[in-house]
């Protein structure tokens, strides 16, 4: 009778371990979930919020500068969130190959950060032989292409 | 055994809420942010779609070296003077209280559907072309008359 007691009160404290140790499991694995939702959260809602616009005027000649042989392009932050300058969030790409940040600088017009209706000038160290070129802005996943000659 | 079923269940079903109301707020703000970040963009759209603007002249006048440029708002909605920006010859153009004027107000931000926005710059040399971009980021090009 007693070791029927002792047997039961074994299975008991080891069915609740188990249970317990699941039960550990899932709530750690849950909140794992919750902060990587509500990280992806906050970045679906700032791509949502990116926009931008290439104002530069491609038939007035300003695009390229032969002289000193670097392509400007103007653009416009239409959205309703403050774009950061310093190379994280804009990538530049031109004829379809990768510009890296160091081959060029970005300046906002009038100061200060490029927040919501300021433009800012890409200005790319490249030189360009005489043709048909794009240059193609990406900002999040917001992308901006700019056909113009040379 | 009845005992060692109840108890584990019993923990199971704690985990199990500890869980979901973990779980819950996450999902309730990702939505959330989701659906405010698509509604203010569903606004910007409407907000482009109702802008148009028109140029209604671009003088160059040799003599005082000034270009005076006229743009009507044409659409529905109200536009920020402090948002327009103009580009002459493709190279950008400062914008102040001091050289823009919508109908006789220079002091105005606000361009309201309807009315003229004239703005008055000295270029460097005679210009060809004007290009006037909206704070909603549409746009009119304009070929520069010389007087």
């Amino acid at each position: 009778m007693a070791s029927a007691s002792v047997s039961e009160l074994i299975m008991f404290i080891a069915a609740v371990s188990v249970a317990a140790a699941v039960s550990g499991a899932l709530v750690t694995t849950v909140g794992g979930i919750s902060g990587s939702l509500d990280e992806r959260g906050t970045d679906v809602a700032a791509d949502i919020d990116t926009d931008v616009e290439v104002i530069s005027d491609p038939a007035s000649g300003a695009v390229y500068d032969s002289q000193t042989e670097d392509v400007r392009v103007l653009i416009k932050n239409t959205g309703r969130r403050t774009i950061p300058t310093d190379g994280t969030a804009v990538e530049v790409l031109l004829d379809g190959r990768y510009v890296s940040p160091s081959a060029y600088n970005i300046t906002v017009i009038g100061g200060g950060n490029w927040h919501e209706g300021d433009v800012v000038r890409i200005v790319v160290n490249e030189s360009l032989t005489s043709g048909d070129h794009r240059v193609t802005v990406i900002v999040e996943s917001e992308r901006e292409t700019l056909r113009f000659r040379t | 055994m009845g005992f060692s079923v109840s108890g584990a269940t019993a923990v199971l079903f704690v985990g199990l809420l500890v869980g979901a109301a973990t779980v819950y707020p996450a999902v309730d703000r990702y939505a959330e942010r989701r659906s405010d970040a698509t509604t203010a963009n569903n606004e910007r759209i409407l907000t482009q779609q109702n802008t148009a603007i028109e140029t209604v002249n671009a003088t160059y006048n040799a003599s005082t070296d000034q270009l005076t440029i006229t743009v009507r708002n044409t659409g529905a909605s109200t536009l920020s003077v402090a948002r327009t920006d103009v580009l002459v010859d493709g190279s950008y153009a400062q914008l102040s209280a001091s050289n823009t004027t919508v109908g006789v107000s220079s002091t105005t931000d606000i361009w309201a559907p309807g009315e003229r926005l004239t703005v008055t710059l000295t270029p460097p040399s005679e210009p060809n072309r004007v290009k006037i971009v909206s704070g909603p980021g549409v746009a009119v090009t304009a070929p520069v008359e010389v007087r």
